[in-house]
């Protein structure tokens, strides 16, 4: 990989996650492994119910434990494993040394405190401010994160502001402690164009200036252009396709991938309908033969239906999933990630 | 800032201020009874008895001819205790039970609910009578029994509010945050989750007011001479012709339940940013 010189920040390795529910065992994540390194923006792009919410929760260590199990695998953050971590260590992790934000701006603030003092929380948690001291922080960052008039906003309640100016309240929560790793779950889906430009270029630079690695999940490829270096492509709780971004749009290996990117609206192109791929993700409770893909896969072979295609690296920091590449690929990337499968 | 959201609150919401006013009135009026009241409550004056009201005794007198005025002044002190005592006791137990219960939720919320189920299957007069008898009859023991019977049903409404108001985003990105279990309940859930039970709890006054001379009528609860309203309105039940002698306790009942009603409202407003803005 390019970034080799540098000792990844986080490495989760060989992550798979259980959630007993009524209907069966949903294996919401399958031996997932991704590297992150310091100041890297990822993208982690799927459908509904691929695992990539999960995957970042399970990070946090915040997935709920009943139904939610994590089975096995490894999470190292620095070298060491967060999943031997007691819930009181954790405590000084989330939100001091990773942090995240989410999807609903609407929703994610507390509605009876100020936003300021939301903010001032968790340096007062975490960084031991006194109450005035983090006020101020916490105004400060509002400017940083481009609130104006940060100096009245700071005691306004969330309900006051717009959705826009909430998820940047949001973002001014997460960051306040300087965290080295944020995790952003669909940060800008509830927000329309405009403001979801704004957020992202408020993100990007926020990973310039303070070189926070930044973890972005989310559905849409156009946000992963505008943002991410590094793209995982995941389908049912397993990695499909890893990639740099640029070079997964001009070509995509993955069948999956290419039917995500060719669903990206184009304004140059006079298309009648938006091409999809046919289809839905699988029933997540039934076991599945052969690859988990194949029944809607528009280049699914014989192999494909009998057995799963191992993850096989393709090139320099490039790897995929998929029966196609099988006969080109040296070697599997992991040899303890897939022997089992 | 909390205490000028309430003085604002003072000035902009009438009916705040009339609860307070109210409320303060019979808790001045209960603490300075000697002063006030122009007669011993439980002086007899048979030749004066059941007389309208007039100058000498203004709410009148009852069947054995004390003055009813003193009386009402006087029974304050018991009603308004038991009743306060009984509702705040009640509010804070309750919603800290059902907060815990409705959190924690799965097998702690099952067992915690299920106990408290025990206490609501018994009809509440009975089962107060019960505890009353069991401890023994004075007015502390008939606080107790009327707590005891009455937290299941602020339980219940708290876990309801806190199941909820659990499945908001903000928990879940306050967990992200690094707070603790014990921080998101008493600063994200508990908050959130309170104003329906202290409406419950201001409307529930004039109730615990209520049954309490209820168990006071039964003989339980306070002793026949001692003037509280309830048992008034109780005694003054077969004097319905005349009117004063129920009408008076009664109205007392009656404005102190409004006006701890009215207290209520603004407590919401107060708790509620988005109506503190309207209002303030």
């Amino acid at each position: 990989m390019g970034t080799e010189k540098k000792e990844p920040l986080l490495q989760v390795k060989d992550l798979s996650i259980d959630f007993h529910t009524a209907e069966g065992v949903v294996h919401a994540v399958n031996h997932l492994s991704f590297d992150l390194y310091p100041g890297e923006t990822l993208g982690i792009v799927g459908e509904s119910g691929s695992g990539k919410s999960v995957s970042s929760l399970a990070v946090m260590r915040l997935i709920p434990d009943p139904p939610g199990k994590i089975v096995s695998g490894e999470i190292l953050f620095h070298g060491k494993n967060l999943l031997d971590y007691s819930e009181k260590e954790m405590l000084k992790i989330r939100g001091n040394l990773i942090s995240m934000i989410f999807q609903e701006p609407m929703t994610s603030l507390n509605p009876i405190l100020t936003c300021g003092s939301q903010i001032a929380e968790s340096l007062m948690l975490h960084k031991g401010m006194k109450k005035k001291e983090a006020m101020k922080a916490a105004e400060q960052l509002m400017r940083d994160v481009g609130i104006a008039n940060a100096e009245k906003r700071v005691n306004e309640y969330p309900h006051q502001m717009s959705g826009g100016m909430k998820q940047r309240v949001m973002i001014a929560m997460a960051l306040a402690c300087e965290p080295e790793i944020l995790f952003c779950d669909e940060p800008t889906t509830a927000l329309d164009v405009t403001i979801q430009a704004q957020i992202l270029d408020l993100i990007k630079k926020l990973n310039r200036e303070r070189n926070t690695a930044i973890v972005m999940i989310t559905h849409d490829f156009g946000v992963v252009s505008e943002i991410c270096e590094r793209v995982l492509v995941m389908y049912t709780g397993r990695i499909f396709e890893e990639a740099p971004s640029q070079k997964i749009f001009k070509m995509p290996k993955h069948p999956y991938t290419e039917g995500l990117i060719d669903s990206i609206p184009q304004i140059s192109d006079v298309r009648e309908a938006l091409s999809t791929i046919e289809g839905t993700v699988p029933n997540p409770t039934e076991k599945l033969e052969g690859c988990s893909f194949w029944p809607r896969c528009s280049r699914a072979m014989d192999i494909c239906k009998r057995e799963d295609p191992s993850v096989k690296i393709i090139e320099e920091g490039r790897r995929v999933r998929c029966w196609l590449y099988e006969g080109s690929a040296e070697d599997t990337i992991n040899p303890d990630e897939e022997s089992v499968e | 800032m909390f205490l000028k959201a309430f003085l604002r609150l003072i000035r902009k919401n009438y009916l705040f201020t009339a609860g307070c006013l109210i409320c303060l009135f019979w808790i001045l009026a209960a603490i300075l009874a000697p002063v006030i009241a122009p007669y011993d409550p439980i002086a007899q004056d048979l030749a004066v008895k059941l007389n309208p009201p007039s100058a000498a005794h203004f709410f009148g007198t009852d069947n054995f001819g004390r003055d009813i005025f003193s009386r009402v002044i006087y029974g304050g002190r018991y009603s308004l205790l038991a009743g306060v005592v009984t509702v705040v006791c009640v509010t804070i137990i309750g919603s800290i039970y059902g907060a815990i219960a409705g959190y924690v939720g799965g097998v702690v919320d099952d067992v915690m609910m299920r106990l408290s189920e025990v206490i609501l299957s018994f009809p509440q007069l009975i089962l107060a009578m019960c505890i009353n008898a069991a401890l023994g009859s004075n007015l502390f023991n008939t606080i107790i029994a009327l707590i005891v019977v009455a937290w299941p049903g602020y339980a219940r409404l708290m876990r309801s509010v806190v199941i909820s108001v659990k499945e908001n985003q903000y928990i879940e990105a306050a967990e992200a945050l690094g707070a603790s279990k014990f921080r998101i309940m008493f600063r994200e859930i508990f908050p959130n989750s309170i104003s329906s039970v202290l409406i419950m709890a201001t409307t529930d006054l004039g109730n615990q007011i209520l049954l309490f001379s209820t168990l006071s009528f039964l003989g339980l609860g306070s002793a026949p001479p001692t003037p509280e309203w309830g048992m008034m309105v109780s005694d003054g039940v077969s004097y319905f012709n005349k009117f004063w002698v129920a009408g008076f306790p009664g109205l007392a009942i009656f404005t102190m339940a409004v006006g701890a009603n009215f207290i209520g409202d603004g407590l919401r407003d107060i708790l509620d940013p988005k109506l503190r803005k309207q209002v303030g």
